[in-house]
């Protein structure tokens, strides 16, 4: 990076994280430290909502997976609008019914203490786990691109984001957000209007989605199932490649983002209190909604246009003639002699395949309409295979495919933006990428204290202390999440493309979370045995289902809700009936 | 500093009774309108790009 652009992202990061630190005189009591007081404005916790979902993952995961497989990932947010509507219904008056300072709080009140200490615990599982993968994404910008050591890169990270939640909590984290919100849209849209002054001087805009689509990247709704077979294979009919494709295994089409996204938008934006904590943070009922349908306009226009990026960025690559191997660790390898002579041959026939997809594309361009039988554009659309295959097999020649195969798809983002955005805009975009990773790992950090203080320490180990002691344990515990944090991240550092990592994590424990809301919700007659109860086996149920069945993830969250709702409901007609009464209004 | 409350009990009720769902139904349906039309708006851009190779 240049001398510039490292002025103007440390210059930022330096911003943010004053911004963060001087709000720590509102956090005098645990309200302040968890809740804000209950004062932020809606727009600001509606912004913060969104910051804490666009992590660093959002910019390095999506523009890389449109590169690689097209715009198909939007499907997954058509779920999220209904789902911030059916939150609006519902859960902000069940969380604003109380002076709440977690989500599972609410819990005790009508499971008893049991449900929710196992559903904090659930979250502080499945949010410790995820907390790792959304760290190290942003080191990758660091460790790979500047040849920084992976663990400087998340020391920076982890440092930065506890010292300021540490001081000032919540309130930190939400204006530091609002921030992040900030510098995330200038930094895309500078890429955009950069990418786009490089493209169009050779096609037309609607040439160029032409020819983007051709190569099968503007393929963002599949209507259209692969399959309608709705029995799921299982995991040994996969193994032995008997049996068929049923329509669980499908990941992206509209069927699974409406009602799979639906189930994964309801748990994560209602019962994740990483994000579940801003439904507490402002002044009314009223202003609670607003702050959670922020999302549902603005969210899938947002990834649409991240998705984008990624497109043009290939499109980009297709006329300037794009890297074979994108992950700097990968290139090194290929010098090595025990690689270079099999690289070197591959290398020759991607340069002369990506020379042909160039010219086929350009002399498309000069067409003044492009049909479907056009042999042109089959030998293109044929070009822009072997390209992509070609790829792959360069990746497999360091080892184990089915790991090396998806480690590059992190790299491309980063890589275009080093090579080729001017001074000044790298310096905004990678202060970006590290604010997003800031910002996120601050709220989860944040919303993982209260959790451990709120539900399990002041519930369980020490009743009765003075407001002092709390906000002390509270501070501690942020920083003790910090310091893990890091750590995890070093351990879960892995490959494969990392936004599907996450929501997989988060699949796998909050449908369930979801289901004991919804039982409370729904189910009147159930008590402190169905919820409980009812929870476990939904877990259960999913990771069965995780063992057994071929299912793609975001099923599981629509598993786990109906598990968690049926349990509970079998379990409830067992209950006492003066024990279902009593809790019931409790 | 006096102590704090028992916090074994669970917080008493905030003085908030929710609005009545039509006054927010309204919304709910122009944002679920909003959302139909841009999801009928991607699938006309996807399908209007996307390339079907003759058999």
């Amino acid at each position: 990076m240049r001398t510039i652009d490292w002025i103007v992202c440390i210059g930022f990061l330096v911003y943010m994280v004053w911004t963060g630190l001087r709000r720590g005189r509102e956090a005098k009591s645990l309200e302040g430290y968890y809740a804000g007081n209950r004062r932020i404005p809606w727009w600001a916790a509606g912004l913060s909502v969104m910051g804490t979902q666009i992590s660093a993952i959002t910019i390095l995961g999506l523009t890389s997976q449109a590169h690689e497989s097209g715009m198909g990932f939007v499907q997954t947010y058509f779920g999220l609008p209904f789902a911030m509507i059916v939150l609006s219904i519902f859960m902000v008056p069940m969380y604003r019914s109380r002076m709440l300072l977690t989500a599972y709080e609410y819990l005790e009140g009508r499971f008893g203490p049991a449900t929710r200490a196992i559903a904090s615990i659930i979250f502080l599982v499945s949010r410790c786990l995820a907390i790792g993968v959304s760290l190290y994404t942003a080191s990758v910008v660091l460790s790979a691109m500047l040849g920084l050591p992976p663990w400087s890169a998340i020391a920076i990270i982890a440092t930065l984001a506890t010292l300021y939640t540490v001081v000032a909590g919540i309130v930190g984290v939400v204006w530091t957000d609002v921030r992040q919100m900030a510098i995330i849209g200038i930094g895309l849209i500078a890429t955009l209007a950069i990418l786009l002054h490089d493209l169009l001087p050779h096609f037309g805009f609607g040439r160029l989605l032409e020819l983007a689509g051709a190569a099968d990247k503007l393929d963002a709704v599949s209507v259209q199932p692969e399959s309608t077979a709705f029995v799921p294979r299982t995991l040994a009919e996969v193994a032995t490649g008997s049996g068929t494709q049923s329509f669980w295994e499908q990941k992206y089409n509209l069927w699974a983002g409406l009602f799979g996204g639906l189930f994964l938008h309801m748990a994560y934006f209602g019962c994740d209190f990483s994000q579940a904590q801003r439904m507490l943070t402002s002044s009314t009922m009223h202003e609670s909604r607003l702050a959670l349908l922020l999302s549902a306009f603005a969210k899938v226009p947002m990834q649409a246009c991240i998705l984008f990026i990624g497109v043009l960025i290939w499109m980009f690559y297709a006329v300037d003639g794009g890297p074979m191997l994108f992950r700097p660790h990968h290139v090194a390898l290929a010098q090595q002699p025990e690689y270079a002579p099999r690289i070197a041959e591959i290398q020759q026939r991607y340069d002369a395949a990506a020379m042909r997809r160039r010219e086929l594309m350009l002399e498309l361009a000069t067409l003044p309409t492009i049909s479907a039988d056009n042999p042109q554009l089959a030998a293109y659309r044929s070009a822009v295979r072997e390209v992509a295959t070609l790829r792959v097999e360069a990746r497999r020649t360091f080892g184990d495919p089915s790991k090396e195969a998806g480690q590059d798809v992190n790299y491309i983002f980063c890589r275009y933006a080093f090579d080729h955005l001017p001074p000044v805009v790298l310096g905004l975009v990678i202060a970006a990428i590290f604010a997003a990773a800031i910002a996120s790992s601050a709220a989860e950090i944040n919303a993982l204290s209260a959790a451990t203080i709120v539900d399990l320490y002041r519930r369980w180990f020490a009743r009765r202390r003075d407001e002092r002691h709390y906000l002390v344990a509270g501070r501690v515990a942020t920083f003790v999440w910090g310091a893990f944090a890091a750590v995890s991240a070093s351990v879960f550092a892995g490959g494969g493309s990392v936004i599907e990592t996450i929501n997989m994590i988060g699949s796998f424990f909050y449908g369930s979370l979801l289901g004991i809301f919804a039982l409370a919700a729904l189910v009147r007659r159930a008590s402190a045995w169905a919820g409980a109860i009812g929870l476990l086996l939904g877990m259960a149920t999913v990771f069965t289902v995780h063992n057994t069945l071929k299912v793609e993830f975001l099923w599981y969250n629509v598993i786990g809700c109906i598990a968690v709702l049926a349990f509970g409901w079998l379990v409830s007609w067992f209950e006492p009936r003066r024990a279902a009464a009593a809790t019931a209004t409790g | 500093m006096p102590s704090a409350p028992p916090p074994s009990a669970p917080p008493p009720p905030v003085v908030e009774p929710p609005p009545p769902l039509g006054s927010w139904a309204r919304f709910y349906l122009l944002v679920a309108v909003i959302h139909v039309v841009v999801v009928a708006l991607l699938i006309a851009f996807s399908s209007a790009y996307r390339v079907t190779e003759p058999r």
